[in-house]
């Protein structure tokens, strides 16, 4: 499975963190945890695989259970999902970041 | 809104949350209370081509979404190629109009877009209140396009209205012309800016009905805001939304030549940060020494020792700007009795006299 942002989110990283807006409800959303904002700085770059996410460096201060659980609270919420539901991020999202 | 994100709202965001892009001046309305003056085009406005490098822009900095107005924005040729443009490049449009625009066709049409909402501008529940703001013909225009878009299975269009001292007496009455056409509320407050300076001493509503309107929007949370009445969350629980004044923090305003202000009611000299045809947006935004005065003002000083100071933060800016008051003076419409216009909460008419020539901006009592 390749995981993505759900084409009803959008991100962007911010000082304090992070910063989620719904596209469905017009809902503005903080992602505060350091975790949270690491995942989807990485997810928000370019969809990734669970495998890739679990592996890459940016996350080895986090144990692979946190990381997972991160995972399926963020899936669970609709912000993630796997790339087949989901719409591909402009290749410039994160570039001003 | 908890406080420590309203902290880091205030000291401002790597790029706004949302901005106002108002893509032209031309409208064939002129309604009294217009914050723009509209009327007509400037010859020198950004062309198709300029809007979508700044689209490309806004997308870069991964700006959530634009509020697209003018002006009547729709009597641009290019105006869904615009928006088109920008909903395919997910940034989502909110685009306000007189529906004058919105026939069987154009309804269609926004119908089957993404990202998209729309808002029909009306001021009066009937004809004869509505267009005696508006003009002739204007609050018809709007009822058809709403029809239009229910025709056609537009998800939810809002029906934007102004606060004024008529339509405050008639929000059971706006509410109803909303449902019946599937469309959400939106009462915003009534700013002094371009003609409304001319119009706010006689539309603005008297304390007491602002008192009223509070308490009307506090059990109405499908009413949408804009965040505009935070002046009043004093008066009990806040209202939805920020609570403060965004302007340069997270919001501004780019007129239909480029310019960027601190946000839609202050379209004056003192709040201009910089033009887009000159300068790279997000370098104003992030740059401006205007913008990052405003990030570093706790607030206007007469206001920061108030005991409600947390549920208004002071108020709106332009408010006090447009009606001639100190940056650092209370709201005029201040619900704890202290502005200008609310010193005599049992008054039917508005105390303020209003300033032509706003006074010049002084930077250094935004610190």
């Amino acid at each position: 499975m390749t995981i993505t942002i759900s084409k009803d989110f959008s991100y962007r990283k911010e000082e304090f963190g992070g910063l989620f807006y719904n596209f469905n409800t017009r809902q503005l959303l903080l992602a505060k945890s350091k975790i949270t904002v690491k995942v989807m700085d990485l997810v928000a770059t370019s969809p990734l695989s669970k495998a890739e996410i679990l592996s890459d460096q940016a996350l080895d201060d986090f144990t692979p259970q946190s990381i997972e659980a991160t995972l399926d609270q963020l899936m669970a919420k609709g912000i993630l999902t796997d790339q087949d539901t989901s719409v591909e991020c402009p290749p410039n999202k994160e570039t001003s970041q | 809104m908890n406080g420590e994100l309203r902290d880091q709202m205030r000291r401002g965001l790597a790029s706004p949350i949302c901005l106002t892009w108002e893509i032209t001046y031309g409208c064939n309305l002129s309604c009294v209370h217009c914050l723009s003056s509209s009327g007509k085009r400037r010859p020198d406005e950004l062309t198709t081509a300029e809007s979508k490098t700044l689209i490309d822009r806004f997308r870069e900095m991964s700006i959530f979404y634009v509020n697209i107005g003018g002006g009547e924005p729709m009597i641009r040729r290019d105006f869904f190629e615009i928006i088109e443009y920008a909903t395919t490049n997910r940034v989502g449009v909110k685009f306000s109009t007189n529906g004058s625009r919105i026939d069987k066709d154009g309804a269609r049409r926004l119908a089957a877009m993404d990202y998209l909402d729309v808002q029909i501008s009306i001021d009066g529940h009937d004809r004869e209140s509505n267009d005696a703001i508006r003009g002739d013909g204007a609050f018809e225009m709007a009822i058809r396009a709403l029809s239009n878009l229910k025709e056609a299975g537009f998800d939810t269009p809002k029906i934007s209205v102004v606060a004024t001292r008529d339509s405050v007496e008639h929000l059971d009455g706006l509410d109803a012309i909303a449902k019946e056409y599937g469309a959400q509320l939106r009462i915003t407050r009534l700013r002094p800016s371009g003609r409304g300076v001319d119009s706010y001493s006689y539309l603005n509503p008297t304390s007491n009905q602002q008192h009223r309107l509070y308490q009307w929007l506090s059990g109405r949370s499908d009413v949408l805001t804009g965040d505009s009445f935070f002046h009043l969350s004093p008066l009990g629980e806040p209202l939805d939304g920020l609570n403060m004044c965004g302007a340069g923090r997270v919001v501004c305003l780019i007129d239909p030549v480029g310019d960027v202000y601190a946000c839609p009611f202050t379209i004056d000299d003192n709040f201009k940060a910089g033009n887009i045809r000159d300068r790279d947006f997000e370098e104003i935004w992030q740059g401006s020494p205007l913008f990052q005065s405003f990030r570093e003002t706790e607030g206007p000083t007469s206001c920061t020792n108030c005991s409600a100071f947390a549920a208004c933060n002071g108020g709106c800016m332009a408010t006090k700007y447009f009606t001639g008051l100190s940056l650092d003076d209370p709201d005029p419409d201040c619900a704890k009795g202290l502005g200008a216009n609310s010193k005599d909460l049992q008054s039917n008419t508005a105390l303020i006299t209003i300033s032509r020539r706003p006074q010049r901006l002084e930077l250094s009592h935004q610190r």
